[in-house]
């Protein structure tokens, strides 16, 4: 979701976050691997299922895969849209409805923060475990969402000041013919 | 009425172009709080977007995404591209009617439409354009041919249908192969056509020889293992839907290696970075589909809408017919993964209750879906065979023109005659 004159930014400590939590996420993935291999191995062949696999892999593995990964994908545009008009804004038009979206795009990861917030502390608490499988505290692979929750509302909010503030700019048009 | 507003909402969401997984989710916390409170909202928000992402079942959504673009990046494309033109070449336009089976092959053992189409315009194009075939019938071969990866199994699309709605993914896979090889046939009969009746379409052809055939076929070998382990596997329910991903992104990787030496590790690491980034898009929509489907049985609306279709007394062909068209016109200008999403809750139970087969209207919805990815506007296969082909979309569009023909034909076909799917209950 870029805006016109707004360029997602090359470096910054933003940026380097989020290439360090997507590259965990594809390090999630390829452990993932690994470990579902190694299940088919002790499962077939050696005839013993390694019950732990499904355990870290849905508890832990698949929420990093996505979680980590979905600020990055903001920054670069990945998420899917509906493009149907949106292709066709130009200009100021296209700066207010992106800051419009970025705003309440926002607000909607505000919501699961605090949801997934409040049940980490419920969970921490409590001093739940995962399952007998694997007996790890159950807030150890539920932090997980609020943290790449915060990461995408970070990028978001700072979307959105960048476009605010090209709101406020004159447009190249504009520049040129003054 | 509240019902109402909140999918007006969502509808203007989306026209603002806010991505599909955040307009979903916002406008289904927004209609929770409304109908159930704060209380209520607090308790679904708090788990479901960990609960949807913490599935074992749907790991094997990354791996079969890992496993196409893995096979994407590697040399299969025109190693099968190879081997069927000695088979097909000597047939009018065997090179594109080539393009379509190596397609088919790619399929068999990806499930990614968008990464097999990649794969297609990287090297089946090209070759089409300098044995002097037109633009348009190339581009427009390239294009469809790969929607194939979705129907011929695995495919993502059908794993994700069979999460959704309970359904065997096994049975899909196994129904999917007689469709997908009916659409083969079509597309090739489409070329055949095109060939024969435009002129200056396709050059002339040349026929290879018995052994030269069979010689070509050693490259492909690896690929029909790998197919016989994912599908084989599954069908006999030796392994699970998970387990043969996995055996297929392993087998994926090993081909890769096998086939790119050195290369192998950046085609690795760069499929790792795109498969990740894939499986947070499925799944941010996957999520915000559930917050909004929470809020549609809070309110009891699809129940509403069934009783309020039964009570119409339309015959439940006619109602079937209209959904098709339906999905066909939403395909134009939507996200496929998002149609499937959005409509499923309100659409499945309606099909369960007119008695329709599960598993025969997956196959259906796959068609429509793959119909969607190369119909004008939105085309996805169309903007992927363009930006890597360099040719303009419009003569994109143009050239799946026929192909489409050669769907709506092969959609009726399935439709008319379900036993073509239900004959693997």
């Amino acid at each position: 979701m870029t805006t016109d004159e707004v360029q997602p930014p090359e470096g910054g400590w933003l940026a380097r976050v989020e290439n360090l939590f997507a590259v965990l996420a594809q390090w999630a993935l390829f452990v993932l691997l690994a470990l579902v291999m190694f299940q088919v191995f002790t499962r077939y062949v050696m005839n013993d299922p390694f019950g732990e696999v499904v355990a870290i892999t849905e508890t832990y593995l698949m929420p990093m895969l996505v979680f980590f990964t979905i600020a990055a994908l903001q920054r670069d545009d990945g998420h899917i849209r509906v493009d149907l008009l949106y292709v066709n804004l130009r200009g100021r038009r296209k700066q207010a409805i992106d800051l419009l979206v970025f705003i309440l795009s926002a607000a909607f990861w505000v919501a699961v923060i605090w949801a997934s917030a409040s049940e980490v502390g419920f969970s921490f608490r409590l001093g739940y475990e995962v399952s007998k499988d694997l007996p790890a505290p159950l807030w150890t692979a539920l932090v997980v969402v609020p943290l790449g929750g915060t990461l995408i509302l970070i990028r978001l909010l700072l979307q959105a000041a960048r476009t605010a503030a090209a709101l406020g700019r004159p447009l190249p048009a504009e520049r040129a013919a003054s | 009425m509240t019902v109402a507003l909140i999918v007006l909402l969502l509808a203007v969401l989306l026209l603002l172009g806010m991505p599909i997984g955040f307009a979903m989710g916002l406008a289904g916390v927004i209609g929770i709080y409304v109908v159930g409170g704060i209380d209520t909202l607090m308790g679904i928000v708090a788990v479901t977007p960990y609960r949807q992402s913490a599935s074992w079942i749907l790991t094997a959504i990354p791996l079969f995404v890992l496993m196409a673009e893995m096979l994407a990046s590697s040399r299969i494309t025109s190693d099968l591209f190879a081997a069927m033109n000695k088979w097909v070449g000597h047939l009018p336009g065997g090179l594109a009617i080539a393009g379509v089976l190596a397609a088919a092959g790619l399929g068999a053992v990806s499930g990614s439409s968008t990464a097999a189409t990649a794969a297609l315009s990287k090297s089946v194009a090209p070759e089409l354009l300098r044995a002097g075939y037109s633009r348009g019938l190339a581009i427009g071969t390239v294009a469809s041919a790969g929607t194939l990866a979705i129907m011929i199994p695995p495919s993502v699309i059908m794993v994700i249908y069979g999460i959704l709605t309970e359904t065997s993914v096994g049975l899909l896979f196994v129904a999917g192969i007689i469709p997908g090889l009916i659409t083969v046939t079509a597309y090739a009969a489409t070329v055949v056509i095109w060939a024969k009746y435009v002129p200056g379409a396709a050059p002339a052809t040349e026929r290879h020889g018995w052994g030269e055939r069979f010689r070509a076929l050693r490259g492909v070998w690896p690929m029909m293992v790998l197919f016989a382990l994912v599908i084989g596997g599954l069908y006999s329910g030796i392994v699970t839907v998970t387990e043969s991903a996995a055996v297929g992104a392993t087998g994926a990787i090993v081909l890769a290696f096998w086939f790119m030496r050195a290369k192998g590790w950046p085609a690795l690491k760069e499929a790792l970075a795109r498969t990740a980034a894939t499986t947070a898009m499925i799944f941010t929509i996957i999520i915000g589909a559930h917050l909004f489907g929470y809020f549609m049985t809070l309110t009891g609306s699809p129940q509403a809408l069934l009783a309020y279709v039964d009570g119409l007394g339309i015959a439940p062909w006619i109602v079937f017919a209209v959904m098709i068209a339906i999905y066909l016109f939403l395909g134009c200008f939507m996200d496929q993964l998002a149609i499937l999403v959005l409509t499923l809750p309100i659409v499945f139970p309606m099909i369960v209750r007119f008695g329709y087969d599960p598993i025969w209207f997956g196959i259906i919805l796959t068609k429509t879906v793959e119909i969607g990815l190369i119909t004008p506007p939105l085309g996805m296969n169309c903007f992927v065979a363009s930006s890597i082909s360099k040719i303009p979309l419009s003569q994109v569009f143009r050239g799946v023109l026929p192909f489409i023909g050669a769907e709506i034909v092969t959609i009726a076909l399935l439709m008319s005659v379900p036993q073509i799917v239900l004959w693997v209950r």
